[in-house]
């Protein structure tokens, strides 16, 4: 009590006492680093080493390149640093912002919607050479009588109820608009889930994360339920089992309450917009599987059993991980250059679909229909091209799924 | 190394104050070796290869303090020493800074071909060379003791709190400090909340004005709307005042952490009614640096002419604009001001316009906002641009979008950028008679709520620019 009386009437006192609290502060937080993270970042500088040796770098970059490389593992490895990231968030709702910048402004610039879902922003881009590239894809294929279907994943935001505060503009609806018009222009058969959503009177917020840009569990199941009826209806080429494995009774659907801080969560914690809840479905009828994951060129892994037991990876659905974890990745584990599905229980059809972060939850119902599925991203194979893949390979059907997000300049189709 | 980084913060600073209170406490000699070797460190983190170049620098300027010391009373080698020495650390600066400059523009009033090679600029250059030449004449003019010890000399010029982003430190400022000085609770403590009030400046205000600035300079006059031109200006006027008083604030509280007494470098510009007057509050330690180095040597105001006063002030400005960098837009600054300057030296203009309060603060806030134009734009043709569509004279729209968004996620940021410009907290704090519990745990509570959400904003990785890079 005496202290606080002189705390009152003492300035220096006031002074003194934040610096207490200062020092305790920053030795703590420095020491606690270093002794729960002291050896990832070790580990980290070591390779950044040791890639720049390989790289022969002058001694100045590879010093640089040293520094730079445990400033960052040092700010990732903070010790408590999800706490401060959910004080950011928090502040940042405080003052009512619906733009959080980052380091890397252009990439990774969170926008919070007016129906409190983020995203991310978006850019203008010209796809004239992507579409090309897909053009020639089709044409390719065509003379091998594969069939091809170009799927338009749904975006986060609404072409037709833009939510994005006053000032701020989409542009991936914009891309995806463009790149649907060319390929039509060139008689692709092309599927654009967005105008689905609009014809099934589906709420458009529904099918997305509030926290991650990714379509939720039910969403993407109904969008495997689109595309394959229409492989169904419309193509020439053996589909199995349809009317079973697109009858939502015949599954498990198990529902996780706030447990999922998706990608654009994770930059901004989870005071900035809450925590996501999370949907799991798998079969609830017989299955049988061999899989094959190619990590890399040399590192592949092969799983047996059922749909469960080579498609969902079961670290992502541990309910006492953090919500930072990756749930979205509970099927298939991640993104990889190739997967190659073989269901067991099913005779003929053969496809390839070549996807992005969009079919991991997509590309497991899929295989459902078909002896083999072959998942293929354009993004980290990079053995070779998607046309020497289809050389070597020959499909009933190719099938691309992509989201707006990902449009790249340089998809391979020449 | 950035002080508004983790590194800094949690690993770079506790080490050194373990060291220095620690093992080292009782030994000015191995604490004044720790700071040198800890200064050189902190620059060597971002300039691996410079620092070699600054480590020259300090020997030789050590060289010419002892020499002048040696000299003095010799006036002619005396003179011989002085002027060597400003050769030197003009040669080095010139080269670093200036050359590519130099080259360029020869290429392209005379057109010739002279190949222009790309140097990198050391950062803080300006600062240590400044500091470099300081030390020298101070010795010189018996400010303060030649330092036979060249790590002390090392020292003063390397120090890290002052070394990447000032405040110019005078060599008489700290000499004495140098060799004797007291540590104490009082004044570590204040440094600690000095140094939490920089932290906050530039983490929480100046990297926020900077998002709308960017966004202002980055986008083509073509597009940008006149709202949105003076939004990104006033926000750019927070953001270098900010960052750059921030940085001295840290400065000032790092030194007084390990006992050095930095003298202030800012004293809100931001409620001038003169330009002279807005330069008796902006970057002090640089406007004082010229007047005792240049200004008065040259005889000041105190001269016989008005022609040869404009030549002094001439001469003071055109160096303060080319010291903030290598391009005509800084040249066209400190041009603006010279203009200024002499302009009210020569109307008498605090006489004469005193008492119009706030005519002369528009006029003064005008015409320091159009010089930020000048100072943040990539070249003089953008500057113009950017200042006609400030005036209507570009045919923009008069406002957009974008300034609703901005100044709607901005808006908190702009108000507290504005109240920290004028000494309004100050003022009142004086006024509250009553300093009771609430008072007292208003005042912790706030130094540590700056202090979290900045470590909160460093941690997460938001925009964090370093504006010295031209320095």
């Amino acid at each position: 009590m005496k202290l606080l009386k002189r705390l009152e009437v003492d300035k220096n006192l006031k002074q003194y006492l934040i610096a207490v609290i200062f020092i305790l502060a920053i030795f703590s937080f420095g020491v606690s680093t270093t002794l729960t993270k002291g050896s990832d970042i070790k580990q980290r500088v070591i390779t950044a080493y040791k890639n720049g040796r390989a790289n022969s770098l002058s001694a100045n970059q590879l010093l640089k390149g040293v520094i730079n490389e445990f400033e960052s593992s040092v700010n990732q490895n903070f010790y408590k640093r999800l706490a401060f990231v959910d004080i950011f968030g928090g502040f940042q709702r405080l003052l009512g912002k619906n733009v959080v910048n980052d380091a890397d402004a252009v990439n990774s610039t969170v926008y919070k919607m007016k129906n409190g879902q983020l995203t991310l922003s978006s850019y203008p881009r010209d796809l004239t050479s992507t579409a090309k590239n897909v053009v020639a894809l089709k044409k390719y294929l065509e003379s091998k009588s594969t069939e091809f279907i170009y799927v338009q994943a749904p975006h986060k935001v609404s072409k037709y109820d833009n939510q994005l505060p006053v000032g701020l503009e989409d542009y991936n609806n914009v891309k995806a608009d463009e790149m649907l018009e060319l390929l039509k222009e060139a008689n692709i058969r092309t599927i654009d889930l967005r105008e689905e959503i609009q014809k099934d009177n589906i709420v458009h917020e529904d099918m997305f994360y509030i926290t991650d840009h990714h379509w939720k569990t039910p969403a993407a199941f109904w969008g495997y339920c689109k595309v394959i009826e229409y492989i169904d209806k419309n193509l020439d080429i053996p589909v199995s089992n349809v009317d079973v494995t697109t009858d939502l009774n015949n599954y498990f659907v198990e529902e996780y309450k706030d447990c999922f801080l998706g990608s654009q969560g994770r930059r901004v914690g989870k005071l900035y917009a809450g925590v996501d809840d999370y949907t799991f479905i798998h079969p609830n009828f017989d299955t049988s599987y061999e899989m094959v994951y190619h990590y890399s060129h040399s590192t592949t892994k092969e799983f047996t059993g059922s749909f469960y037991d080579v498609m969902v990876k079961e670290e992502y659905l541990d309910m006492t991980a953090p919500a930072s974890t990756n749930r979205y990745a509970a099927y298939l584990g991640g993104d990889y250059p190739l997967l190659v599905i073989e269901n067991k229980m099913i005779d003929e059809g053969r496809i390839l679909i070549v996807q992005d972060s969009f079919g991991l939850p997509f590309s497991p119902f899929m295989s459902l229909n078909f002896a083999y599925t072959e998942v293929f991203d354009l993004r980290h194979y990079k053995d070779k091209t998607l046309m020497e893949y289809l050389e070597e390979n020959e499909f009933d059907l190719v099938l691309f799924l992509q989201n707006a997000n990902n449009y790249e300049q340089n998809q391979d189709g020449e | 190394m950035l002080f508004s980084s983790v590194v800094f913060i949690f690993f770079f600073l506790p080490a050194v104050l373990f060291m220095y209170y620690v093992p080292f406490r009782n030994s000015i000699k191995l604490k004044n070796i720790l700071l040198l070797f800890a200064s050189l460190g902190f620059y060597a983190w971002g300039e691996p290869v410079f620092v070699l170049i600054m480590i020259f620098s300090i020997i030789f300027n050590w060289f010419f303090g002892l020499l002048v010391d040696k000299y003095r009373e010799d006036k002619f080698k005396s003179r011989l020493v002085i002027s060597l020495m400003v050769v030197f650390n003009l040669t080095i600066i010139f080269i670093f800074k200036y050359l590519m400059f130099t080259l360029e523009n020869i290429n392209y009033f005379f057109k010739t071909n002279i190949i222009v090679p790309n140097i990198a600029l050391p950062i803080g250059i300006s600062f240590f060379t400044f500091q470099n030449m300081s030390y020298v004449i101070d010795v010189y003019r018996k400010d303060g003791e030649v330092q036979k010890n060249p790590l002390y000399v090392g020292l003063y010029i390397s120090f890290f709190p002052q070394l990447i982003a000032g405040p110019i430190v005078r060599y008489q400022t700290i000499a004495e400090e140098v060799n004797h000085r007291k540590e104490n609770i009082e004044d570590f403590s204040q440094g600690v909340c000095r140094f939490i009030t920089g932290l906050g400046k530039k983490v929480l205000l100046a990297n926020n004005m900077a998002l709308i600035a960017d966004k202002a300079f980055a986008m083509g006059t073509d597009s940008l709307s006149v709202s949105f031109a003076w939004l990104g200006v006033i926000a750019y006027a927070f953001q270098i005042f900010f960052d750059f008083s921030g940085y001295s604030d840290m400065a000032i509280g790092l030194g007084r952490m390990f006992g050095f007494h930095f003298l202030e470098n800012f004293n809100y510009p931001y409620i001038s009614r003169s330009i002279s007057e807005f330069w008796r509050r902006w970057h002090i330690s640089l406007s004082t640096w010229f007047r005792d180095y240049v200004y008065f040597p040259l005889g000041g105001s105190r001269v016989k002419t008005k022609k040869r006063l404009v030549f002094n002030l001439f001469v003071v400005w055109s160096l303060t604009g080319v010291w903030h960098g290598a391009n005509w837009t800084f040249i066209l600054w400190g041009f603006l001001y010279f203009v200024l300057i002499s302009f009210e030296k020569l109307v008498n203009f605090k006489d004469r316009f005193g008492k119009y309060n706030v005519l002369t603060y528009i006029y003064t806030m005008f015409f320091v906002l159009m010089g930020w134009v000048l100072f943040r734009a990539d070249n003089i043709s953008h500057a113009t641009e950017y200042i006609k569509v400030m005036l209507g004279f570009k045919g923009t729209s008069i406002f957009d979008n974008l300034t609703i968004l901005y100044f709607n996620e901005y808006k908190y940021f702009l108000l507290f950028s504005a109240l920290c410009s004028v000494p309004i907290i100050k003022w009142l704090s004086t006024k509250i008679k009553n300093k009771n519990k609430l008072y007292s745990f208003g005042y912790v509570a706030s130094y540590l709520i700056i202090f979290i959400l900045s470590i909160s904003y460093i941690i997460k990785g938001t925009y964090n620019p370093f504006i010295y890079f031209n320095f």
